[in-house]
């Protein structure tokens, strides 16, 4: 009883230890003057990382993870994400709303923010027990038993297609930013190698990320915290695209595109 | 002067000096808390009535009714309001709510975002919520003249929510118009919708859902500004349920238009 103080501490105030406006003397940020420090110098990369992390990441860190947002921001609405910014847009609801839905709905296991949680975690684990001493064929025959005999590594394999064409798109924009391969990228290449010979498999763009940012030195937690918003912009792309058209015209369809297997008529 | 070089008065930050409220105002809730922790709460008021007391004696719709519009229905309302939620309660799986919604379940979307995702599309003015406001302040002000005045209007498309669904009058919202008629036709605005249903739907426009809805919230008293989010409470359960159904279905069971069925318009970039 009467265990309330730890809530009483934050009663009637804001506690930050990110920053705030205070009127007249500007807006701080982690330490940082926003307005001083940050606007005109920094990318805005740069300073979405420092909201999700609390450090100022360097330019080049930044400019990385912008290309990869541009990699996972795809104008097809086939993709789950995008194919609710386009019906929301053939339905007329706003272009926020669509927006934000979509990003909701990229918080999924199978696809977008939630398995670059797995996946750092995944590469930290493999690294742990290669460091150990497991062998790397030992270490993915072990994954493999886990997942009752298929090849479904976190950052391996694809849903839809085999083979990821954003990886070599990301490996240049490493190479050009000057990035070398770390311990933890060389290690995603070489359960690649094991996976590509004995399951004609690959490591797909989450495998990849999570590696390279693992070596940067985020956490998974960190790393979800950056990504939080990574479809937005392929999302927003389907929204115009079905908002300015016919409404109701994406992917419409007729009573006879929906087969029923429930229970056939009956009263109340 | 250089256009690079000039200031702002912007420059000087200063406080307007607005007075916030130190504490937030509900008509709504009172809560009182037990002497051990004045976080919990031992006793709910809901616009004065115990909250256990409802639970005890009380429909989950009448509930809503009250929250939103401070008193519990009549009889007859709580008949209405019912058959209003049951009239809007499943938008059906072509629906492009419902189709998020499923899109959102079978992506393996986490749960808790399912329904904010249907609901968001829900919002549009495509047979849906969107539309609410503007149609209830329509309804109040045009169901106290004749409906006659409005037929050309509502043949122009210029009545919000009165319309075509897919190239022709809504079939099944007129159905439900018809339906209700027993339960809300005493209502001004719902009486004016069914008259004016009669003059337009024979030339191929007429009610829909969100009109429906309209009339029915108006002659229950709902504020203008009420009636979307009311609406897409209503038809919540509907898009829910086939959200979910697809949370346990594998990847394929969506809808994933082969490349052949793609069509790129060409753009010229250059």
């Amino acid at each position: 009883m009467n265990n309330y103080q730890a809530w009483d501490k934050y009663h009637g105030r804001i506690v930050s230890s990110r920053g705030g406006w205070k009127i007249g003397s500007g807006v701080q940020n982690c330490g940082y003057d926003m307005m001083n420090d940050l606007v005109g110098k920094t990318s805005y990369m740069q300073v979405v990382v420092l909201n999700a992390t609390g450090r100022l990441p360097s330019k080049a860190i930044a400019d990385w993870i912008e290309a990869i947002h541009i990699c996972l921001s795809w104008p097809d609405p086939r993709i789950w994400c995008n194919r609710i910014g386009a019906l929301a847009g053939s339905s007329r609801a706003s272009g926020v709303a669509a927006s934000c839905l979509g990003v909701l709905a990229a918080e999924s296991t199978s696809y977008g923010i939630k398995p670059l949680i797995s996946g750092v975690e995944f590469i930290e684990h493999a690294l742990t027990q290669v460091t150990k001493g497991t062998s790397v064929k030992d270490f993915i025959t072990a994954e493999i038993k886990k997942h009752g005999g298929k090849p479904h590594l976190m950052g391996y394999a694809r849903p839809i297609a085999k083979g990821d064409e954003r990886i070599p798109a990301m490996e240049k924009v490493t190479k050009k930013l000057g990035f070398p391969i770390g311990e933890h990228l060389s290690l995603a290449y070489k359960i690649e190698a094991i996976l590509n010979t004995e399951f004609d498999e690959s490591m797909n763009i989450n495998g990849y990320v999570s590696a390279f940012l693992a070596d940067q030195g985020f956490s998974s937690i960190e790393v979800y915290r950056i990504f939080s918003a990574v479809v937005l912009s392929g999302v927003t792309a389907c929204y115009t695209d079905t908002a300015d058209r016919l409404e109701g015209s994406f992917a419409p369809l007729k009573t006879s595109d929906v087969i029923y297997k429930g229970v056939t008529l009956r009263k109340v | 002067m250089n256009s690079s070089t000039k200031a702002s008065a912007s420059s000087s930050v200063k406080s307007r000096g607005d007075v916030f409220a130190s504490k937030i105002e509900t008509k709504i809730t009172c809560e009182q808390s037990p002497e051990h922790n004045p976080y919990h709460v031992n006793k709910q008021l809901i616009h004065g009535y115990d909250h256990l007391d409802l639970l005890d004696n009380c429909n989950f719709a009448d509930v809503i009714y009250l929250l939103l519009r401070g008193n519990l229905p009549s009889e007859k309302d709580s008949i209405l309001f019912n058959k209003l939620a049951l009239a809007l309660i499943n938008p059906g799986p072509r629906h492009p709510a419902a189709q998020a919604s499923i899109t959102a379940g079978v992506g393996n979307t986490d749960i808790v975002n399912i329904l904010p995702i249907a609901l968001g599309v829900y919002g549009g003015t495509f047979d849906g919520a969107g539309n609410m406001e503007n149609t209830i302040r329509f309804f109040r002000k045009a169901a106290k003249k004749p409906v006659i005045e409005f037929e050309e209007e509502a043949l122009n498309k210029k009545i919000p929510s009165i319309t075509q669904h897919y190239g022709d009058a809504n079939t099944y919202a007129n159905i439900l118009l018809d339906k209700l008629k027993p339960y809300a036709n005493e209502g001004k605005v719902f009486s004016w919708l069914t008259q004016l249903q009669a003059l337009i739907y024979p030339k191929n426009i007429g009610a829909t859902k969100t009109s429906i809805a309209a009339a029915v919230m108006a002659d229950l008293g709902f504020q203008p500004r009420q009636g979307a989010a009311l609406m897409q409470l209503l038809a919540a359960p509907g898009l829910l349920a086939h959200g979910l159904e697809f949370t346990n279905k594998p990847v394929t069971a969506m809808l994933f238009e082969p490349d052949e069925t793609y069509h790129i318009e060409p753009k010229n970039n250059e």
